[in-house]
């Protein structure tokens, strides 16, 4: 098996800091960090490569677990603990993981028997039957592609995929071992991930707390160890916006990061100027699951006048706009496709998938339209597949189609920030599914807007006719 | 409306409760859904109803009902001014 952490690749002292865990006040080394992520790796031994799912909060004891499991060499799902427990029973019977870890709360499945674990904070649940499934050697990730439902559609990410991605945004952030970050997004979100990946690959350290970010204990955490970089999702820097930087007594802080959507140019000035007020600066960067996490960077020097930029891609990556087939000149509207060493293989459904090898062969149409100017410097306009980031979360369009199907005809297009249903002739009960759906996909509502219809448009093929309804939201938007 | 109902009202809508919860029980530490994104619709909903504009102590304050009572006092909106 060849060597897989984040933990084993560089010259960092043993004594350097590594992770500080907010919920207990406790600091890692990078020695006791490494020792730890190697007594949980040989407690999940397997005759042959395994699939794992592992719970993860954002806490020392889950990163360990997570960590683990990678460096095991196996497969593995990180997932959000507070996923109902009948959507983890059925993921469990879908995909039949060879071991599952997760903190005392997990609820146990059939088949499945608690292995002795090797730190108390967690449980270790071990099949009765392991190994059923080939997996494939070089798959080391199953990410799910909808953060917060945990969907059975996952990407396929390799240990090559991970490490080059996360060398690449060091490179563009110039992130070194002095860097030191909280995390402001759960472990389970790739965006998360990729954030432990990359400060862990670079030397530096991470703070983690179960804290949401409107908490005074997650500031705390923050300033107990003493973080110097922060990065976080449009609707992060429009919270921190109004708790106001200044106030919360954080002023070693002084890199910023954004991802996860386009960040509103109002914010993306302001911050600007906030970083620069601290000697420091802010990073726009642009990216989605299928490319590991991250596809291209805005460098701090070209803010405030590009702030409406994706930046450049980055470093050992390659991004041009395609229409038709071919390559488009500067400022010709087109989709966004990259090619790097961090495309996904794939996509996984079931566990018949793992065994597949990588069917990108490096390049993947990103589903977001846009274009390059004569600089270099890409800008995305539109979106063109069926997915809407809300509040930073990635949520299908026909997933939510089938989850209210039952509840009316339902059409859902994306209108940039919200994802507008256009639902036929609804019933009374109709905003209340709309309301339990947004639970179960643990989102806020007002990401959605219902909006009532006497016909859902169909084109002459009896498909929806989605190019219609889009022109409509936007309309109705601008009215 | 009264204060009590408009501040209900800002509680259902800003952390998507149904109609049936007793919102005066409601705790940031142990209600599954008031993550930030329900804590800031709750905060608009808050200053929407009653006209006022919360400082970012009083965002982080904000973490039960009666936590919001005590804000909305320190406004002077509550009770009815």
């Amino acid at each position: 098996m060849p060597d897989r952490g984040f933990l084993q690749s560089l010259d960092i002292s043993p004594a350097a800091p590594a992770v500080f865990d907010g919920n207990t006040d406790l600091w890692l080394t990078r020695a006791e960090l490494t020792r730890r992520v190697t007594d949980f790796a040989a407690r999940i031994e397997f005759p042959r490569k395994a699939l794992g799912f592992v719970f993860v909060y954002n806490d020392a004891e889950s990163l360990i677990a997570y960590l683990a499991a990678l460096q095991a060499g196996h497969a593995v799902a990180p997932l959000n603990p507070q996923l109902d427990e009948a959507f983890i029973a059925r993921l469990t019977s879908l995909f039949q993981p060879d071991f599952i870890a997760g903190p005392p709360s997990l609820p146990r499945q059939p088949g499945y028997r608690e292995a002795e674990s090797p730190h108390s904070g967690q449980v270790l649940l071990r099949s009765a039957t392991p190994n059923r499934h080939a997996i494939h050697p070089d798959l080391s990730l199953l990410l799910s592609t909808s953060g917060s439902t945990g969907s059975p559609k996952m990407v396929r990410l390799s240990w090559r995929n991970l490490e080059s991605n996360a060398r690449q945004i060091i490179q563009a952030l110039r992130h070194t071992s002095q860097d030191r970050t909280i995390l402001t997004a759960p472990i389970f979100n790739g965006y998360g991930q990729s954030v432990v990946h990359t400060m862990l690959l670079a030397g530096g350290s991470l703070a983690l707390t179960r804290a949401r970010v409107i908490s005074g204990e997650f500031w705390d955490t923050a300033r107990a160890a003493e973080c110097n970089t922060i990065g976080g999702t449009p609707f992060f820097y429009q919270t921190l916006d109004r708790l106001d930087l200044n106030s919360l007594d954080v002023p070693r802080i002084t890199k910023f990061v954004q991802i996860g959507g386009r960040m509103p140019p109002h914010l993306a000035t302001k911050f600007h100027a906030i970083a620069q007020a601290r000697g420091g600066e802010l990073h726009l960067m642009y990216g989605q699951a299928e490319a590991t996490a991250r596809i291209s960077g805005l460098p701090p020097e070209l803010l405030p006048e590009a702030c409406g930029s994706i930046g450049f891609v980055l470093p050992g990556g390659q991004l041009w706009i395609e229409r038709e087939g071919r390559e488009c000149a500067d400022m010709e509207e087109g989709e966004l496709i990259y090619r790097g060493p961090n495309v996904m293989m794939g996509y996984a459904m079931c566990p018949d998938d793992l065994a597949k090898d990588d069917e990108q062969g490096g390049v993947v149409a990103t589903g977001d339209l846009g274009h390059r100017d004569g600089r270099g410097l890409f800008y995305v306009t539109g979106r063109r597949s069926r997915f809407v980031k809300l509040h930073g979360w990635r949520v299908s369009l026909d997933e939510v189609e089938q989850l209210l199907a039952h509840a009316a005809p339902v059409a859902t297009v994306n209108d940039g920030e919200r994802l507008v249903i256009y639902a036929e002739r609804p019933g009374a009960a109709f905003a209340d599914a709309v309301r339990q759906l947004a639970q179960r996909l643990n989102l806020h509502p007002s990401g959605f807007e219902i909006r009532e219809i006497d016909a859902i448009p169909r084109l002459a093929s009896g498909k929806v006719d989605y190019q219609y309804l889009r022109a409509v939201a936007r309309l109705a938007i601008t009215r | 409306m009264t204060n009590v109902q408009k501040l209900q009202d800002a509680f259902r809508q800003g952390l998507a409760l149904p109609a049936s919860f007793d919102v005066t029980r409601a705790e940031s530490a142990s209600l599954r859904q008031w993550d930030s994104v329900a804590h800031l619709q709750l905060v608009v909903a808050i200053e929407d109803e009653f006209r006022v504009r919360l400082s970012p102590s009083e965002l982080i304050d904000l973490k039960s009902y009666p936590a919001a009572i005590a804000i909305l006092q320190r406004h002077g909106v509550w009770p009815d001014a």
